[in-house]
């Protein structure tokens, strides 16, 4: 693993969708994932457990026991500044949107199953990440 | 009534008898009754008052006179005052003594030696006249004449009241036969007032009660409705995972397995992939559909001549390889919400664009007929148009005039559209003929 790659950790309830993830991510040779997590409880167990601390998190909203928000919220109160945190829902709805954002999420990204969409999305995150790091 | 009328008839019934009654043709007859006990002097009497063509009753003594008396009127007596047994004076106290007869004029005929004493007793004791023996015939006609006169005239005058007694009796009965009809008419009047305020206010009652198990039901309608949406909108939201990540795998099998992959498999591939894409396009349409009618939006005053400026710049980005001509009208400003009149024109500036495809130029015309109570906004193009028969099912959802290889879409658009100006409480129609283009009204509240 170079030090290099940015470190990612997977949040999402659907299996489906973190493959998908992982295969978008890693077609990128900027990115590695270094953990997934089923849901909200998970990925905050993750965080606080002895794995590597990721540079990124996707975090999916919709999950069971704790959600993103929630996840989000104790973000904010564990003030893990260093994180980046990029919102992946199936949802479009401005408030989901709007809530994502106050709650400190970084981007906010629909899922999307086609290629050109997917691109753009790992160039944005790209970005950000290097626009955060320049802090 | 009727019978107090007759009861009045027969009460003048004796004055008919005596031959008087008005009815009988010519003038009535007055009776005057000579009293004489000497055949000869009321023969002489008789002869010269003849001549009044009167009827004459003739009594030789008081007594038969007061007989004749009490069974007819009578317009004068001649009475003698010197009569054996009772004498002129004698007979009109007996006659004054009666009360129908005491305004009887009574004419006393005396001998002249007996004037003196007898003309001022005759007088106290009502006589209206005296006559002296021997009788000048001139006189003595003339002076009954004019008893007879004034007897017919009274009469006449009585007769007059009697009638019009009687007249007034029967009008009065008339108008109480009327009044009693126009009671009764009136009883069954109010009765008939009162059941049909009965029916009535059973009718306002039956009308309340249906208006509210009408109300009663729009709102279960309303609601039910409203819950088949949610359940649309959860259903569609629960779809979209599962199409995306099919469409995923579709094309990472295209990306990864391109090359072991037999020409047949590759050709199936390709269309679950679009199949899939397309089922993804339909939920989200589906799911922007009924986001319009679960969300609360605000309402501002938009500039629709800004808005569609920057529609159609989209559009002309969107589609550079088309030439479009097209004309753009002085638009109204309207109270709405931006961003879902902003869909509207999209979709209906697309559609224009789309179905004009086969033309070079197309030409695109959006405008606004501008009336009292609304302003009528339009997009009209000269594209392949439709049949107005089918004009109903355009607004439909997933509704399709064209088959998809000849126009791409998912027949939510109109609907959508629809459904946005309804919230805004307008109206959207659609008119076309097929390959003679569309066009497509929606109406708004203005500012």
């Amino acid at each position: 693993m170079g030090t290099d790659k940015y470190k990612v950790l997977l949040v999402d309830d659907s299996p489906d969708d973190r493959f998908f993830e992982r295969i978008i991510l890693e077609r990128s040779p900027k990115f590695i994932v270094v953990g997934e997590a089923r849901d909200g409880q998970e990925a905050m167990d993750y965080l606080q457990g002895k794995g590597d601390f990721p540079d990124l998190i996707l975090l999916d909203l919709k999950m069971p026991r704790k959600n993103g928000f929630d996840v989000l919220q104790w973000i904010q109160t564990a003030k893990l500044d260093r994180l980046t945190v990029a919102v992946m829902s199936g949802s479009w709805l401005a408030e989901d949107v709007a809530q994502s954002l106050a709650l400190g999420a970084h981007a906010y990204f629909k899922k999307s199953s086609t290629r050109e969409e997917q691109d753009k999305m790992i160039f944005e995150i790209e970005k950000l990440l290097s626009d955060r790091k320049s802090l | 009534m009727a019978a107090s009328l007759t009861k009045r008839k027969m009460e003048r019934q004796p004055s008919s008898d005596t031959g008087k009654s008005h009815a009988h043709a010519g003038p009535p007859k007055a009776n005057i009754l000579i009293v004489d006990d000497r055949m000869d002097k009321r023969l002489a009497m008789e002869t010269v008052i003849e001549d009044l063509h009167q009827n004459i009753v003739m009594a030789s003594s008081g007594r038969e006179a007061l007989r004749h008396l009490l069974n007819q009127e009578f317009a004068v007596i001649l009475l003698d005052v010197n009569m054996p047994v009772m004498d002129g004076f004698e007979t009109a106290v007996l006659i004054r003594e009666r009360k129908s007869l005491e305004n009887v004029p009574i004419i006393f005929v005396s001998a002249i030696s007996d004037t003196e004493t007898h003309v001022s007793r005759g007088y106290s004791l009502g006589a209206v006249d005296y006559i002296l023996a021997p009788i000048v015939p001139e006189i003595l006609r003339a002076k009954v004449a004019v008893f007879v006169e004034l007897y017919k005239a009274t009469e006449q005058v009585r007769r007059q009241a009697e009638d019009l007694l009687l007249a007034h009796n029967e009008l009065e009965g008339r108008v109480k036969l009327r009044t009693a009809e126009l009671a009764l008419t009136n009883n069954a009047l109010r009765v008939e007032v009162e059941e049909r305020e009965h029916a009535e206010e059973s009718l306002r009652q039956l009308n309340l009660k249906l208006e509210e198990r009408v109300s009663e039901r729009t709102a279960e309608l309303r609601s039910a409705n409203q819950e088949l949406e949610a359940f649309s909108y959860s259903i569609a939201h629960d779809l979209r995972a599962p199409f995306r990540q099919i469409h995923g795998y579709t094309e990472l099998l295209q990306e990864e397995f391109s090359e072991v992959l037999p020409d047949e498999a590759k050709k199936y591939l390709k269309r679950i992939e679009s199949k899939s894409k397309e089922m993804g396009r339909m939920v989200d349409d589906l799911l922007n559909l009924f986001g319009v009618v679960r969300q609360q939006f605000d309402f501002a005053n938009v500039d629709l001549n800004d808005l569609v400026k920057d529609v159609v710049a989209s559009s002309r980005e969107a589609s550079p390889e088309r030439s479009i001509e097209w004309k753009i009208g002085n638009l109204p400003t309207v109270n709405c919400n931006y961003g879902l009149i902003r869909q509207v024109f999209d979709n209906l500036v697309s559609n224009a664009v789309k179905y004009t495809r086969p033309r070079n130029p197309a030409h695109i015309e959006i405008g606004c007929n501008r009336a009292e109570q609304e302003d009528v906004i339009f997009v009209r193009d000269d594209g392949v148009g439709f049949d107005m028969e089918s004009g109903e099912r355009l607004f439909g959802v997933f509704q399709r005039l064209h088959r998809p290889e000849e126009f791409e879409g998912t027949g939510v658009g109109l609907a959508l559209a629809s459904r946005i100006i309804r919230k805004h409480g307008g109206r959207i129609w659609a008119e076309g003929r097929v390959d003679q283009g569309a066009t497509f009204y929606f109406t708004l509240r203005k500012k």
